[in-house]
């Protein structure tokens, strides 16, 4: 929990930088906030790669299990070098399908294995979390069963639009000096 | 949007012993906040902030109504939920664990219904307060005179009655709030 705290802080330096690198326009100040949301977005995946690792860390990996991908790992296995090659191969929508379903198989993967445990104790079996003794009472879960059904396919429809807006890979044209916030679209926003 | 982070990892770390507690009923207008609201709100604001060249304008004027939709939102959840450790509703005692049985209880609690209003005539009182000092300072550094001077204009308007409101409002819930007396 505490390397997943930390992590945090890298999420929260790279949640900021996006805002603050642009409130001063002096060299340094720019370049100190560019070092930072670089570094956050490297660390955060990293951590949160680690934080998952641990995990799996305490489960017994047997022999037998050791050597056999199952299914949903192959697939995160193969993805992934897909994702690769398609990147090399400069067809970035295909890539980037191709990172998704690594990272869905991923999730899927650690959590069907780590099934009924959902976080393994690392000193007893019986501090284990388990979905047995971490689930809410079942009136909490209908409940929040009704209001996922409402809002979960919101929220994948804008989350899919937002992607579609900005597809475009970013490149140094993109940028040019008409932004949110400038003296003329506040004017226009304001419509005077 | 940043501040929420830490406040849900707070509730983890910090209050750990209340969680374990109270989980079952704070848990459920948390998650609320998270799928209603959170997404909602961080999402439209980078489509807002990055979307200048990229969406219609109208588009783009309807992504930032679309963030303070999602805040307003997630006020409420987060109200609904801070309103409950004030003034307790809906629950049952269950092996000495408090588990919610009506949700609605929660979302009428005088003490919320009190609460958020006075927390969304407080947030116009802040953003009218913060809007009429950066025009001010525009309009004797000579900025912009004909943009100012609206925007001046426009947070007068809304910061006078919403000053007003967040009295009245606050006086109400001071009255029926348990514990405390005019």
């Amino acid at each position: 929990v505490d390397l997943w705290d930390g992590n945090e802080v890298w999420l929260i330096v790279r949640g900021v930088a996006f805002e603050y690198r642009g409130k001063r326009d002096r060299e340094r100040w720019r370049r100190t906030w560019d070092t930072l949301l670089t570094a956050g977005s490297v660390l955060a995946p990293l951590v949160i790669g680690i934080a998952l690792g641990d995990l799996l860390h305490w489960t017994h990996v047997t022999a037998s299990t050791a050597f056999f991908l199952n299914p949903v790992e192959l697939l995160a296995v193969l993805a992934a070098i897909a994702a690769v090659w398609l990147v090399y191969d400069r067809r970035d929508g295909f890539a980037f399908a191709a990172t998704t379903v690594t990272m869905a198989a991923c999730i899927v993967s650690i959590f069907t294995g780590l099934y009924p445990n959902v976080m393994v104790s690392s000193t007893s079996k019986a501090y284990n979390l388990t979905v047995y003794n971490t689930a809410s009472g079942p009136y909490s879960l209908k409940i929040l069963t009704i209001v996922v059904i409402i809002f979960l396919p919101a929220v994948l429809a804008y989350q899919v639009w937002t992607y579609y807006i900005f597809r475009r890979r970013v490149s140094a044209d993109d940028f040019r000096p008409a932004s949110p916030g400038d003296g003329d679209s506040l004017r226009r926003d304001l419509h005077v | 949007v940043v501040t929420g982070i830490v406040q849900e990892f707070e509730f983890g770390m910090n209050w750990g012993a209340y969680s374990r507690l109270v989980g079952n009923v704070f848990g459920a207008p948390l998650a609320m906040e998270g799928l209603g609201a959170f997404f909602l709100e961080s999402t439209f604001l980078g489509l807002w902030l990055f979307g200048w060249d990229k969406l219609p304008r109208r588009v783009h004027l309807l992504t930032i109504w679309a963030v303070t939709l999602g805040t307003a939102l997630s006020a409420l959840f987060i109200m609904a939920a801070n309103s409950w450790m004030q003034h307790p509703v809906g629950y049952i005692m269950v092996n000495g664990k408090p588990q919610l049985n009506d949700i609605w209880a929660l979302f009428t609690n005088p003490v919320f219904v009190w609460g958020y209003a006075k927390v969304l005539f407080a947030a116009l009182v802040t953003g009218a307060a913060v809007m009429l000092a950066v025009s001010a300072w525009q309009l004797r550094h000579r900025g912009d005179q004909a943009v100012f001077t609206r925007s001046a204009r426009l947070a007068l308007v809304i910061l006078v009655p919403a000053i007003l409101f967040t009295m009245l409002i606050g006086d109400e819930l001071g009255v029926i709030e348990p514990g405390t007396s005019r």
